[in-house]
């Protein structure tokens, strides 16, 4: 249903200037320099041509064929021009220009009849005030990120240009590339829920990730949340939950509700994993991008040093995750392999001096240890380490079955290690901590995937008395319901209640 | 109380009295109640959310809840293993299960009382908060009694 949008076969830019550093310029010069095949038309009734292409004077009366419309005017130009792009039938139109819901209710307004005139029409409008879009499949940079992201698995939901623009310089440093990138803006039409099931259904998505300030509905987002995590991980990080919202509420449970409490249970009934931090939406996104998904929650360590070997395992017993015990025959396996010194428990101790042989002793008994699930790699800059030898001769070992975490400790002696992970596809991460935090997701994850079917039991209960009594308490305006009266209406839904009267007189 | 003129007398006493200190009050009655065996007390409630509907919570009872925060939420509706889930995901939870020659409690008690809220708030979005506080939980097999319980209703028109 999205097609125009993340594949367009043409696209017009509306409000190109040909002054570079404008909005409307920019977008055409990163089509044009993302390579994109299709046909770019900008439109712009004073300019003949704009960075080499003719320009359409306007879009009204095309005869052209237009997938997707893309308009930077300024605000005040925004309802015609989306009327022009109506009219040339265009498949979807992105509205990049600011200056609607964010500067307040005139904004919101004018916002709203874009959206309602759209909708009328039955297409898809994305922002306003965004970013724009990115669809590496499609070689199709039509944004104002000038950052063309390799083509990867991962793809991007934000609500925020800058977290895009964040997660892609990001992307380019760790080599994670990118499926697919939509910066929502102010979700005038488009919101999370339409493009979490556009993703789920997206092939070249591995992974979504997706950055938000809030929801558009709940009801619609739990149920497109759970449907695209029944597909694909789906990790969110949402920002905006600490604002105090006071509100009046007369019961415990009212008091200790909240915004932030109902986030925490609709990601959970919807399988969304939940990112608390920048760095935890990439770490995350980057582990479930490389590595499978583990069968279960017991996780080998290896190390060569004992002190971050025992805050691996703290952090795994801390994460509800279990420290494995390697099977008898394994163990004694790799005695033979390990100098006598090194610790064969868990975790596994190569020592200070281990040179990568070790390593890839310690992993192949892991990979083949039926008691072990998951394997956690912590490296540190000792006076035989030899980190960018060792990080290629995990990545070589490595056969892909179970996933594996690698932390290299340290600054400048083990960046090479950690660029040759990165190249490898083997997620890296600076510290046990973190490692083991994204190894936690994915655990979960797996277990939520592996659910039994949700069968919500219906008590046999005397619904019509409860009815009678809110009906009347709703029509003489008596909202509070105290002792008496609750427990009638908990009777009705089969609790027990203590035997007792109301009593009117002193007689008994 | 020990007898029926014990209620009696107690009744006419608090109506004496009433009418002394707050002669304005205007009484529907004194709720007589049989007492109650003792137990562990929980809280069970629901508040509405505006976005996501429904919210069910449990909590140990006293500064478990007043002081720790040691509570769980859960979307309505939710299954048997959410509300046994619940329980679980509490600190509270080893008091629950016994420890130390304690016995535990009926969880399936307090289970089933989260899955029939529930159902009551699933059905009346009128209820926009409950509480049943305390909820008294006895050994296993026993089944738990609301020794209290509060609600608050909203409009239908607000309701969703």
């Amino acid at each position: 249903m999205l097609t125009p949008l993340f594949y367009p076969e043409s696209i017009a830019v509306l409000g190109v200037s040909r002054t570079p550093g404008k909005v409307g310029h920019d977008i055409v010069a990163n089509l044009l320099a993302g390579g994109y095949a299709g046909r770019i038309i900008p439109v712009n009734p004073a300019a003949p041509e704009v960075l080499g292409l003719p320009c359409l004077a306007e879009i009204r009366k095309t005869k052209e064929k237009i997938d997707l419309c893309i308009i930077a005017l300024p605000s005040s130009m925004v309802l015609e021009s989306v009327r022009d792009c109506l009219e040339a039938r265009a498949g979807a139109i992105a509205v990049i220009s600011s200056g609607f819901k964010e500067t307040g209710a005139e904004g919101a307004e004018l916002q709203r009849r874009i959206a309602e005139l759209c909708q009328s029409h039955k297409v898809p409008l994305l922002g306003p005030n965004c970013l724009g879009l990115i669809n590496t499949e499609h070689r199709m940079n039509a944004s104002f990120a000038s950052r063309m992201p390799s083509p990867g698995c991962i793809s991007v939901i934000s609500q925020s240009g800058a977290i895009c623009t964040a997660l892609l310089d990001l992307a380019a440093a760790r080599h994670t590339g990118i499926a697919k990138m939509v910066s929502m803006g102010n979700k005038a039409d488009l919101n999370e829920g339409d493009l979490l099931i556009a993703l789920a259904a997206d092939p070249q998505t591995k992974v979504i990730i997706a950055y938000l300030e809030d929801i558009a509905c709940g009801d619609e987002f739990v149920k497109a949340a759970t449907e695209a995590s029944s597909k694909k991980p789906v990790i969110i990080l949402k920002a905006g939950t600490t604002v105090a919202g006071q509100k009046a509420a007369s019961s415990h449970t009212g008091v200790l509700a909240g915004e932030e409490i109902a986030y925490g249970a609709a990601f959970m009934r919807s399988g969304v994993i939940r990112a608390d931090n920048f760095e935890a939406l990439a770490d995350y996104g980057a582990l479930f991008a490389m590595q499978p998904l583990p069968k279960g929650k017991r996780v080998l360590i290896i190390t060569n040093a004992g002190g971050p070997g025992t805050m691996a395992a703290d952090a795994v017993e801390k994460a509800g995750m279990i420290v494995a015990t390697l099977d008898r025959n394994t163990a004694s396996a790799l005695r033979q392999k390990l100098p006598s010194a090194a610790s064969i428990g868990n975790p596994i101790d190569v020592l200070g001096d281990a040179e990568p042989d070790r390593y890839v002793a310690a992993l192949e008994a892991a990979q083949e240890d039926e008691a072990v699930d998951a394997v956690v790699i912590i490296l540190t800059p000792q006076a035989m380490t030899k980190p960018a030898e060792t990080a290629r001769a995990i990545a070589r070992s490595n056969k892909g079955e179970k996933p594996v975490v690698v932390a290299f400790m340290g600054g400048a002696d083990v960046m090479p290690g950690r660029d040759e992970l990165v190249a490898a596809g083997l997620p890296d991460y600076p510290s046990p901590e973190r490692a083991v935090a994204a190894l936690q997701a994915l655990v979960e994850y797996a277990a939520w995937r592996k659910r039994p079917p949700r069968m919500v039991a219906r008590f046999p209960v005397n619904r019509r008395r409860v009815e009678r009594i809110i009906t009347r308490r709703l029509r003489t305006n008596r909202l509070q319901i105290g002792e008496v009266k609750a427990k009638s209406i908990l009777a009705a839904y089969g609790f027990q209640i203590p035997q007792g009267y109301l009593a009117t007189n002193g007689s008994t | 109380m020990t007898s029926g003129d014990a209620v009696a007398d107690a009744y006419d006493l608090m109506m004496l009295r009433i009418a002394q200190r707050a002669p304005e009050a205007w009484i529907e009655g004194i709720y007589v109640e049989k007492m109650l065996s003792r137990g562990l007390e929980v809280i069970i409630g629901m508040n509405r959310d505006p976005q996501f509907g429904p919210m069910l919570m449990f909590g140990l009872g006293g500064i478990f809840v007043e002081v720790m925060k040691d509570v769980t939420f859960y979307l309505a509706p939710i299954t048997n293993e959410e509300a046994i889930q619940m329980l679980m995901s509490t600190r509270s939870y080893e008091i629950l299960k016994g420890k130390r020659g304690h016995k535990g409690v009926d969880l399936a008690g307090i289970a089933n009382g989260l899955q029939r809220i529930s159902q009551l708030t699933t059905d009346f979005p009128q209820i926009a908060e409950l509480d049943i506080n305390p909820f008294i939980v006895g050994e296993t097999g026993t089944e738990p009694v609301v020794a209290d319980a509060r609600m608050t209703l909203q409009s239908f028109e607000v309701a969703r």
